[in-house]
C-alpha cells in the first residue's frame, strides 16, 4: 500500500512537471494549424517571416484529399495546442463537425468564404456566403484552390483571420498578402489571353477549377472515390462519347483515376496528361505557384496553345 | 493477342467491342479455373477460414510495401502471404489450439498490423479500393501473369495431386503411406497465398474468399466422385464468372461482388439437388 502511494505520488509529480514545462512558451507564440496541404502552403505565404507564429500542417502531406480522412492521435495533439484552425471549407473537411464539437474554444476559419463554388455534378456557379453553411456543402466541389482567383481569396481570408488573432503583426501579414497578390497577378496575366474551348475528359474532381482558369471544357468526368469505382457501363459511355466528339485529351492525377484514364486513352487513341491536384507536395511557400505553373505548362502542351 | 481479341468480338456480347472488357472477360475466364482448382482442396481440407485470413492479410502486405516505399506492393503482399500461411500451418501442426482459433489469431494480428501501418498517415481510406477491387483495370501484362500462375498451379497440382488427396483424407494415413505431409501442406498454402495476392487487386479483399470457396462448395453438393468434383467446380466457376461479369456490366455494379452473388445462387440451387 505504501509503495503504491509513493508510486502514485511520483507519477503525479512527473505529470505536473510535464504540463508546467509546456505552458510557458505557449504564451508568447500563437500556433496556427492548417487542415491540409493546399491550405498550409497558402497560409505559409501569409505567415512567412512573421515572428511568434508557428504554422502546422495537420494531415500528413501524403494524405491527399480529405474526403474520408480520420483524425490520428497526432492530429489531435496538434489541435490541442492550436490557437487557430484554418480549413479549406466547402465540404472538404468531413471531420470538421466532430472537431468543432470537441474543441469548442478553437476558432475555425473557413477560407472558402466568398469563393465561387462549382457544383460537383454540373458546372454551375454558386456564390458562397457565410449563411449558406449547411448540409448542402456536399453538393459543391471543394477543390477550390486550383483556380488562382480562389486561392487568392483564400489567402485574403487567412490574412484577415491572422490579423484579428495576432494584431501586433498585422502590418507584416498585410505586406505578405500583397506580395502573394502580386505573384498571383503575374501568374494570371501570363495566360489570361489564352482561353480555349478545347474539349477534354477529366479523371479528378479538382480539375473543374482548372477548367475555370484555362477555359477548357470538361465533357465527361470519370471519378474514382474511396467507396466507388467507375462501372463498366460508365466507362463504355465515356469511350463512346470520346470517339463521337473526337476528344483526345485526358486529364488525370497520379492516383487510381490514372488507370481508368489509361484504359480509355488506349481504347480511343487519346493521350493521358498528368496534372497536379496540389493536395500533396513540399511544404514550401512557393510550392503553390510552382505547381500551378507546372500544370499550366502541361495544359498548354495538351491543348496546343 | 490480336487473334484472341478477334475471336472474342465474334461472341454475342455487346460489351466485347471494348478492349478493357475483353481483358476483364479473359481474366475471369482464367481466374475461374485457377480458383476452382485451389477451392476444391481448400473445401476438402476445411480451410475456408484460412483463405479468408489470407485475403485479409493482403492489406498488411500493402502496408508493408508502402512503408518500404514500393510503388507496386505485389511482391511484398506475396511474401507476407507466404510467410503468414506457413506460420499458420506450422502453429496448426503443433496442435495447441483448434485451427479456427489459430487462424483467427493470425488473421486479426495481421489485419491490425495492416491498419496500424496504413492509418499512420491517416490515409486508410486511400487503400479502401482494395476492399472491393476492380477487374476492369486489368491490363495485358496482368493477364499474362494470371495465365502463368494458372499453368504453374496446374503443374504443381498434377505432381502433388495424390499426396494432397491423401493428406486431405487423413494426415496419419498419409504419413503411413510415406507422404511428406508438412511439405505438401506448405506447397499448397503457398499456391493459395500467391493466387490470392495476385488477384486481390481485381477481386477485392472482401469477396476473394467466396470466389475460392463457393464454386467448390456448390460442386461438392452434387458431385459423386473426385473427378466430377473438379470438373463441376471449374464449370461453376466459369459460369458464375461470365454471368457475374455480364450482370455487373448491365447493372453497373462491382464485378467481383456480382460474380460471388451468382456463385452463391448456384450454391443454393445445388443444395436442392444434393447427392446423399
Amino acid at each position: 500500500m505504501k509503495k503504491c502511494s509513493i508510486l502514485l505520488l511520483c507519477i503525479l509529480i512527473m505529470f505536473s512537471g510535464c504540463s508546467n514545462q509546456k505552458q510557458q512558451p505557449q504564451q508568447q507564440t500563437i500556433t496556427v494549424v492548417a487542415s491540409f496541404y493546399p491550405v498550409y502552403i497558402l497560409a505559409k505565404n501569409i505567415t512567412d517571416g512573421v515572428k511568434g507564429v508557428t504554422l502546422e500542417n495537420m494531415a500528413q502531406p501524403q494524405t491527399g484529399c480529405l474526403h474520408d480522412y480520420q483524425l490520428t492521435t497526432k492530429d489531435r495533439k496538434a489541435l490541442e495546442k492550436a490557437d487557430l484552425l484554418l480549413v479549406n471549407g466547402a465540404g472538404m473537411e468531413a471531420f470538421l463537425e466532430g472537431v468543432k464539437q470537441q474543441y469548442k474554444q478553437l476558432p475555425v476559419v473557413d477560407t472558402s468564404v466568398g469563393v465561387e463554388l462549382l457544383d460537383t455534378q454540373h458546372h454551375h456557379h454558386h456564390h458562397h456566403d457565410e449563411e449558406e453553411h449547411s448540409e448542402k456543402e456536399e453538393l459543391y466541389n471543394g477543390h477550390i484552390w486550383l483556380y488562382s482567383e480562389n486561392a487568392l481569396k483564400q489567402a485574403e481570408n487567412i490574412c484577415s483571420a491572422l490579423c484579428q488573432k495576432d494584431s501586433k503583426n498585422k502590418q507584416q501579414y498585410i505586406k505578405n498578402l500583397e506580395l502573394f497578390q502580386q505573384d498571383i497577378k503575374n501568374f494570371q496575366t501570363q495566360q489570361k489571353s489564352q482561353q480555349t474551348q478545347q474539349k477534354v475528359i477529366s479523371f479528378h474532381e479538382a480539375f473543374d477549377y482548372a477548367a475555370e482558369e484555362y477555359g477548357f471544357t470538361i465533357c465527361a468526368e470519370v471519378l474514382v472515390e474511396e467507396e466507388k469505382t467507375p462501372s463498366a457501363k460508365e466507362l463504355t459511355q465515356v469511350i463512346d462519347l470520346a470517339k463521337q466528339q473526337h476528344i483526345t485529351i485526358f486529364f488525370a492525377a497520379e492516383d487510381e483515376g490514372k488507370k481508368y484514364a489509361e484504359i480509355i486513352a488506349k481504347e480511343t487513341g487519346g493521350k493521358v496528361y498528368l496534372l497536379n491536384p496540389i493536395t500533396t507536395g513540399e511544404l514550401q511557400k512557393d510550392a503553390y505557384l510552382k505547381a500551378m505553373e507546372q500544370n499550366r505548362n502541361i495544359i498548354q502542351e495538351a491543348i496546343g496553345l | 493477342m490480336e487473334l484472341i481479341y478477334a475471336i472474342l468480338e465474334k461472341l454475342p456480347f455487346a460489351f466485347l467491342q471494348y478492349d478493357f472488357m475483353k481483358n476483364a472477360f479473359l481474366a475471369v475466364i482464367f481466374l475461374a479455373p485457377l480458383f476452382a482448382l485451389l477451392g476444391t482442396m481448400a473445401v476438402n481440407n476445411n480451410m475456408a477460414f484460412f483463405s479468408d485470413a489470407l485475403g485479409h492479410s493482403a492489406l498488411t502486405g500493402i502496408a508493408i510495401g508502402m512503408v518500404l516505399g514500393l510503388k507496386q506492393p505485389l511482391l511484398c503482399m506475396i511474401a507476407f502471404g507466404i510467410l503468414l500461411s506457413i506460420a499458420i500451418t506450422k502453429v496448426k501442426g503443433a496442435d495447441m489450439l483448434s485451427s479456427d482459433s489459430i487462424i483467427s489469431v493470425f488473421s486479426s494480428a495481421a489485419m491490425a498490423l495492416g491498419v496500424v501501418l496504413l492509418s499512420q498517415e491517416g490515409g486508410f481510406a486511400k487503400y479502401s479500393y482494395y476492399l472491393i477491387g476492380d477487374i476492369l483495370t486489368i491490363t495485358q501484362n496482368d493477364l499474362i501473369l494470371i495465365i502463368v500462375t494458372l499453368i504453374v498451379c496446374y503443374i504443381v497440382w498434377i505432381l502433388l495431386y495424390n499426396d494432397l488427396l491423401l493428406v486431405s483424407i487423413n494426415r496419419s494415413f498419409a504419413v503411413s503411406r510415406g507422404v511428406n505431409v508438412t511439405f505438401t501442406e506448405n506447397v499448397f498454402v503457398i499456391l493459395v497465398a500467391v493466387t490470392v495476392m495476385i488477384s486481390i487487386r481485381w477481386i477485392g479483399i472482401l469477396t476473394i474468399n467466396s470466389l475460392l470457396i463457393l464454386p467448390a462448395a456448390a460442386a461438392r453438393n452434387i458431385s459423386v466422385n473426385v473427378k466430377q468434383y473438379h470438373c463441376i467446380t471449374t464449370i461453376i466457376g466459369c459460369i458464375s464468372a461470365i454471368v457475374g461479369l455480364v450482370l455487373s456490366y448491365e447493372w453497373g455494379t462491382s464485378a467481383g461482388a456480382s460474380v460471388v452473388l451468382v456463385a452463391a445462387v448456384i450454391f443454393f440451387v445445388t443444395l436442392f439437388f444434393r447427392k446423399k
